[in-house]
Protein backbone atom coordinates (compact mmCIF):
# COMPACT_ATOMS: atom_id res chain seq x y z
CA UNK A 1 0.00 0.00 0.00
CA UNK A 2 1.39 3.70 -0.87
CA UNK A 3 0.79 6.76 1.43
CA UNK A 4 -1.48 8.04 -0.39
CA UNK A 5 -3.56 5.18 -0.85
CA UNK A 6 -3.24 4.65 2.89
CA UNK A 7 -4.28 8.34 3.81
CA UNK A 8 -7.08 8.36 1.27
CA UNK A 9 -8.36 5.48 3.43
CA UNK A 10 -8.03 7.55 6.39
CA UNK A 11 -10.17 9.39 5.30
CA UNK A 12 -12.62 7.36 4.81
CA UNK A 13 -12.84 6.21 8.42
CA UNK A 14 -9.99 3.93 8.35
CA UNK A 15 -8.85 3.08 11.86
CA UNK A 16 -5.22 1.46 12.35
CA UNK A 17 -2.05 1.94 13.51
CA UNK A 18 0.60 1.91 11.39
CA UNK A 19 4.41 1.68 12.30
CA UNK A 20 7.58 -0.48 12.52
CA UNK A 21 7.45 -3.85 12.79
CA UNK A 22 9.52 -5.13 15.66
CA UNK A 23 8.47 -8.40 16.12
CA UNK A 24 6.03 -11.51 16.49
CA UNK A 25 5.29 -14.31 17.67
CA UNK A 26 2.20 -16.73 18.43
CA UNK A 27 1.31 -18.38 21.67
CA UNK A 28 -1.63 -20.42 23.32
CA UNK A 29 -3.65 -18.82 25.59
CA UNK A 30 -6.05 -19.93 27.27
CA UNK A 31 -8.26 -21.31 30.42
CA UNK A 32 -7.35 -24.81 32.18
CA UNK A 33 -10.24 -26.17 34.86
CA UNK A 34 -7.48 -27.89 37.44
CA UNK A 35 -10.34 -30.24 38.89
CA UNK A 36 -11.21 -31.72 35.14
CA UNK A 37 -8.06 -31.00 33.19
CA UNK A 38 -10.15 -29.53 30.37
CA UNK A 39 -9.01 -26.70 28.42
CA UNK A 40 -10.36 -24.19 25.93
CA UNK A 41 -7.60 -22.86 23.60
CA UNK A 42 -6.71 -20.56 21.49
CA UNK A 43 -3.63 -19.10 19.58
CA UNK A 44 -3.23 -15.46 19.58
CA UNK A 45 -0.57 -13.90 17.70
CA UNK A 46 1.32 -10.81 19.26
CA UNK A 47 2.62 -8.37 17.20
CA UNK A 48 5.38 -5.37 18.67
CA UNK A 49 5.19 -2.29 16.52
CA UNK A 50 7.10 0.94 17.21
CA UNK A 51 5.00 3.82 16.79
CA UNK A 52 4.03 7.21 17.88
CA UNK A 53 2.32 6.42 21.19
CA UNK A 54 1.10 9.01 24.19
CA UNK A 55 3.37 11.77 23.30
CA UNK A 56 6.42 9.75 21.77
CA UNK A 57 8.02 7.12 20.38
CA UNK A 58 6.85 3.79 22.06
CA UNK A 59 5.71 0.15 21.45
CA UNK A 60 2.58 -0.91 20.97
CA UNK A 61 1.09 -4.66 21.44
CA UNK A 62 -1.26 -5.46 18.41
CA UNK A 63 -3.15 -8.88 19.46
CA UNK A 64 -4.89 -11.20 16.76
CA UNK A 65 -7.15 -13.78 17.53
CA UNK A 66 -6.62 -16.23 15.00
CA UNK A 67 -9.51 -19.17 14.12
CA UNK A 68 -9.95 -22.60 16.56
CA UNK A 69 -8.82 -24.62 13.32
CA UNK A 70 -5.21 -23.55 14.37
CA UNK A 71 -4.30 -25.38 17.26
CA UNK A 72 -0.65 -25.50 17.39
CA UNK A 73 1.23 -22.13 17.15
CA UNK A 74 4.41 -23.81 15.11
CA UNK A 75 1.47 -23.97 11.73
CA UNK A 76 1.70 -19.94 12.36
CA UNK A 77 4.35 -18.38 9.93
CA UNK A 78 4.67 -14.74 10.76
CA UNK A 79 6.23 -13.48 7.50
CA UNK A 80 6.48 -9.59 8.45
CA UNK A 81 9.56 -8.08 8.03
CA UNK A 82 11.20 -6.91 10.98
CA UNK A 83 12.39 -2.68 10.42
CA UNK A 84 9.65 -2.12 8.12
CA UNK A 85 6.69 -0.30 7.92
CA UNK A 86 3.11 -1.99 8.19
CA UNK A 87 -0.66 -0.58 8.75
CA UNK A 88 -2.62 -2.37 10.85
CA UNK A 89 -6.49 -2.39 10.84
CA UNK A 90 -7.36 -3.08 14.47
CA UNK A 91 -10.87 -3.63 15.96
CA UNK A 92 -10.33 -2.06 19.37
CA UNK A 93 -7.72 -0.29 21.75
CA UNK A 94 -6.90 -0.44 25.48
CA UNK A 95 -4.06 0.79 27.97
CA UNK A 96 -3.00 -1.32 30.50
CA UNK A 97 -0.56 -0.38 33.13
CA UNK A 98 0.69 2.35 31.19
CA UNK A 99 1.09 0.21 27.89
CA UNK A 100 -0.86 0.68 24.64
CA UNK A 101 -2.53 -2.55 23.78
CA UNK A 102 -4.71 -2.95 20.19
CA UNK A 103 -7.01 -6.32 19.16
CA UNK A 104 -7.16 -6.60 15.17
CA UNK A 105 -9.07 -9.12 13.61
CA UNK A 106 -8.08 -11.21 10.52
CA UNK A 107 -6.95 -9.26 8.27
CA UNK A 108 -3.15 -9.75 7.36
CA UNK A 109 -1.09 -6.35 8.44
CA UNK A 110 -0.17 -4.61 4.98
CA UNK A 111 3.63 -3.35 4.31
CA UNK A 112 3.94 0.89 3.77
CA UNK A 113 5.64 1.47 0.56
CA UNK B 1 -12.98 -14.29 27.85
CA UNK B 2 -13.04 -13.89 31.79
CA UNK B 3 -12.42 -17.05 34.20
CA UNK B 4 -16.33 -16.68 35.36
CA UNK B 5 -17.29 -17.15 31.83
CA UNK B 6 -14.74 -20.32 31.38
CA UNK B 7 -15.88 -21.84 34.24
CA UNK B 8 -19.55 -22.03 32.94
CA UNK B 9 -18.34 -22.88 29.64
CA UNK B 10 -16.56 -26.04 31.49
CA UNK B 11 -19.92 -26.72 33.82
CA UNK B 12 -22.58 -26.86 30.44
CA UNK B 13 -19.95 -29.60 29.23
CA UNK B 14 -20.06 -31.42 32.50
CA UNK B 15 -23.71 -31.12 32.70
CA UNK B 16 -24.43 -31.33 29.21
CA UNK B 17 -24.21 -35.16 28.63
CA UNK B 18 -28.05 -35.81 27.22
CA UNK B 19 -30.14 -33.43 26.20
CA UNK B 20 -30.97 -30.69 28.46
CA UNK B 21 -33.80 -27.64 28.94
CA UNK B 22 -33.19 -24.16 28.71
CA UNK B 23 -35.69 -21.94 30.64
CA UNK B 24 -36.39 -18.20 30.95
CA UNK B 25 -38.45 -16.60 33.98
CA UNK B 26 -39.80 -12.89 33.56
CA UNK B 27 -41.85 -10.94 35.53
CA UNK B 28 -44.74 -8.80 34.15
CA UNK B 29 -43.70 -6.21 35.90
CA UNK B 30 -40.14 -4.32 36.18
CA UNK B 31 -39.41 -5.43 39.90
CA UNK B 32 -36.66 -3.90 42.10
CA UNK B 33 -33.50 -6.21 41.56
CA UNK B 34 -33.19 -6.93 44.99
CA UNK B 35 -36.82 -8.41 45.15
CA UNK B 36 -36.69 -10.02 42.14
CA UNK B 37 -33.48 -12.00 43.70
CA UNK B 38 -35.72 -13.07 46.73
CA UNK B 39 -38.56 -14.10 44.64
CA UNK B 40 -36.04 -16.12 42.47
CA UNK B 41 -34.53 -17.79 45.25
CA UNK B 42 -37.73 -18.78 46.75
CA UNK B 43 -38.66 -19.94 43.66
CA UNK B 44 -35.43 -22.18 43.16
CA UNK B 45 -36.18 -23.74 46.75
CA UNK B 46 -39.90 -24.67 45.68
CA UNK B 47 -38.45 -26.33 42.51
CA UNK B 48 -35.96 -28.25 44.43
CA UNK B 49 -38.75 -29.43 46.69
CA UNK B 50 -40.59 -30.81 43.97
CA UNK B 51 -38.21 -31.96 42.34
CA UNK B 52 -34.91 -33.09 44.29
CA UNK B 53 -33.12 -34.29 41.43
CA UNK B 54 -32.79 -31.19 39.47
CA UNK B 55 -29.89 -29.94 38.82
CA UNK B 56 -28.46 -27.46 36.21
CA UNK B 57 -27.53 -23.33 35.64
CA UNK B 58 -28.27 -20.36 36.79
CA UNK B 59 -27.74 -17.06 34.73
CA UNK B 60 -29.06 -13.74 35.59
CA UNK B 61 -30.05 -11.10 32.79
CA UNK B 62 -30.27 -7.58 33.41
CA UNK B 63 -32.77 -6.89 30.62
CA UNK B 64 -32.35 -3.14 29.37
CA UNK B 65 -36.13 -2.63 29.54
CA UNK B 66 -37.76 -5.53 31.18
CA UNK B 67 -35.52 -5.98 34.69
CA UNK B 68 -34.30 -9.19 35.79
CA UNK B 69 -34.80 -12.35 33.85
CA UNK B 70 -33.19 -15.73 35.24
CA UNK B 71 -32.21 -18.10 32.41
CA UNK B 72 -31.83 -21.85 33.91
CA UNK B 73 -30.41 -24.97 32.19
CA UNK B 74 -32.02 -28.01 33.77
CA UNK B 75 -30.66 -30.94 32.99
CA UNK B 76 -33.99 -33.41 33.13
CA UNK B 77 -37.45 -33.00 31.95
CA UNK B 78 -40.10 -31.66 34.56
CA UNK B 79 -43.77 -30.90 34.15
CA UNK B 80 -44.25 -27.10 33.01
CA UNK B 81 -47.45 -26.66 34.11
CA UNK B 82 -46.35 -27.31 37.97
CA UNK B 83 -43.27 -25.19 37.37
CA UNK B 84 -46.10 -22.51 36.20
CA UNK B 85 -47.56 -23.32 39.02
CA UNK B 86 -45.02 -23.03 41.88
CA UNK B 87 -43.65 -19.72 39.23
CA UNK B 88 -47.07 -17.95 40.24
CA UNK B 89 -47.04 -19.25 43.85
CA UNK B 90 -43.61 -17.55 43.98
CA UNK B 91 -44.78 -14.28 42.09
CA UNK B 92 -43.54 -14.76 38.74
CA UNK B 93 -44.52 -14.14 35.47
CA UNK B 94 -44.31 -15.87 32.18
CA UNK B 95 -41.91 -18.59 31.64
CA UNK B 96 -40.30 -20.48 28.68
CA UNK B 97 -39.14 -23.42 28.37
CA UNK B 98 -37.49 -25.15 25.05
CA UNK B 99 -35.29 -28.67 24.82
CA UNK B 100 -31.89 -27.43 23.37
CA UNK B 101 -28.91 -30.20 22.49
CA UNK B 102 -25.78 -30.03 25.07
CA UNK B 103 -23.75 -27.98 22.77
CA UNK B 104 -26.03 -24.89 22.79
CA UNK B 105 -26.07 -25.21 27.14
CA UNK B 106 -23.31 -22.44 25.63
CA UNK B 107 -25.59 -20.03 24.43
CA UNK B 108 -26.48 -18.23 27.95
CA UNK B 109 -22.60 -17.66 28.50
CA UNK B 110 -23.13 -14.78 26.18
CA UNK B 111 -25.18 -12.61 29.08
CA UNK B 112 -21.96 -13.09 30.90
CA UNK B 113 -19.99 -11.14 28.42
CA UNK B 114 -22.03 -8.26 28.96
CA UNK B 115 -21.00 -5.41 31.11
CA UNK B 116 -21.88 -6.16 34.70
CA UNK B 117 -24.58 -3.55 35.47
CA UNK B 118 -23.41 -1.83 38.89
CA UNK B 119 -26.48 -3.16 40.68
CA UNK B 120 -25.15 -6.63 40.14
CA UNK B 121 -21.44 -6.05 41.95
CA UNK B 122 -20.92 -8.44 44.55
CA UNK B 123 -23.68 -10.97 43.05
CA UNK B 124 -22.95 -14.42 40.85
CA UNK B 125 -23.86 -14.15 37.72
CA UNK B 126 -24.07 -17.35 37.09
CA UNK B 127 -24.38 -20.54 39.57
CA UNK B 128 -24.69 -23.94 39.86
CA UNK B 129 -27.82 -25.77 41.44
CA UNK B 130 -28.45 -29.41 42.84
CA UNK B 131 -26.45 -32.48 43.63
CA UNK B 132 -23.45 -31.96 40.87
CA UNK B 133 -20.11 -30.79 40.50
CA UNK B 134 -19.82 -27.81 38.75
CA UNK B 135 -16.91 -26.02 37.84
CA UNK B 136 -15.73 -22.70 40.29
CA UNK B 137 -13.99 -19.69 39.27
CA UNK B 138 -11.33 -21.02 42.18
CA UNK B 139 -10.61 -24.01 39.82
CA UNK B 140 -9.84 -22.10 36.46
CA UNK B 141 -6.46 -21.28 35.73
CA UNK B 142 -5.45 -18.53 33.13
CA UNK B 143 -2.81 -19.36 31.00
CA UNK B 144 -1.40 -17.06 28.53
CA UNK B 145 2.33 -15.93 26.93
CA UNK B 146 2.11 -12.88 30.01
CA UNK B 147 1.02 -14.65 32.63
CA UNK B 148 4.06 -16.70 31.86
CA UNK B 149 6.09 -14.45 32.48
CA UNK B 150 4.62 -13.07 35.07
CA UNK B 151 4.89 -16.43 36.88
CA UNK B 152 9.13 -16.58 35.87
CA UNK B 153 9.29 -12.78 37.70
CA UNK B 154 7.00 -13.70 40.81
CA UNK B 155 9.82 -16.82 41.59
CA UNK B 156 12.71 -15.30 40.09
CA UNK B 157 12.30 -11.53 42.34
CA UNK B 158 10.19 -13.53 45.32
CA UNK B 159 7.30 -11.15 44.87
CA UNK B 160 4.54 -11.89 47.34
CA UNK B 161 0.95 -9.85 47.92
CA UNK B 162 0.29 -7.15 45.51
CA UNK B 163 2.61 -4.91 46.75
CA UNK B 164 3.59 -2.36 43.59
CA UNK B 165 1.37 -4.32 41.35
CA UNK B 166 1.53 -1.73 38.44
CA UNK B 167 5.29 -1.69 38.63
CA UNK B 168 5.52 -5.41 38.90
CA UNK B 169 3.39 -5.13 35.43
CA UNK B 170 5.04 -2.46 33.55
CA UNK B 171 8.34 -4.74 33.90
CA UNK B 172 6.40 -8.02 33.22
CA UNK B 173 4.66 -5.67 30.17
CA UNK B 174 8.17 -4.70 29.36
CA UNK B 175 9.97 -7.89 29.36
CA UNK B 176 7.06 -9.61 26.88
CA UNK B 177 8.24 -6.73 24.46
CA UNK B 178 11.62 -7.91 25.03
CA UNK B 179 11.29 -11.63 24.60
CA UNK B 180 9.46 -11.32 21.56
CA UNK B 181 11.94 -8.65 19.68
CA UNK B 182 15.22 -10.46 20.69
CA UNK B 183 13.61 -14.23 20.54
CA UNK B 184 14.33 -15.00 23.90
CA UNK B 185 12.53 -18.14 25.88
CA UNK B 186 9.53 -17.82 27.36
CA UNK B 187 10.10 -16.91 31.25
CA UNK B 188 14.38 -16.29 30.82
CA UNK B 189 16.70 -13.80 30.11
CA UNK B 190 19.13 -13.48 27.00
CA UNK B 191 21.20 -16.98 26.36
CA UNK B 192 18.71 -18.38 28.51
CA UNK B 193 19.75 -17.23 32.01
CA UNK B 194 16.67 -16.83 34.59
CA UNK B 195 15.98 -13.53 35.14
CA UNK B 196 17.10 -13.48 38.48
CA UNK B 197 20.83 -14.14 36.99
CA UNK B 198 20.60 -11.34 34.85
CA UNK B 199 21.45 -7.85 35.51
CA UNK B 200 19.04 -4.91 35.06
CA UNK B 201 20.57 -3.57 32.07
CA UNK B 202 20.10 -6.85 30.05
CA UNK B 203 16.93 -7.13 31.06
CA UNK B 204 15.92 -3.48 30.73
CA UNK B 205 18.04 -1.60 28.26
CA UNK B 206 16.91 -1.83 24.77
Amino acid sequence: MTRDEMLSRMHCGWVGITGEFRGGRADIVGHVDRKTGRASKRIVVTYIVECWVGGGIGVVKIMQRLPEAVTDPAQVKIELEKGRHYAFEVDAFSKEHGFATAWMGLREPVPID
Amino acid sequence: MTKSKAAYLFATQTLGKDSLYMWTFTFAEVLNIKDTRKRWNYLLTLMKRRWPKLAGLRVFELHKNHGLHVHLVTNRWIDVNVARKLAKKAGWGRIHVMRIPPERASYLAKYLSKQRPECFKGWRLWAGFGEWEWTKVKDIVFDSFLCRIYRACKEAFSWTGNKNFRDRMRLVQWLEVRTITKGWSVGLGPGDKPYSMCCPEELLTS
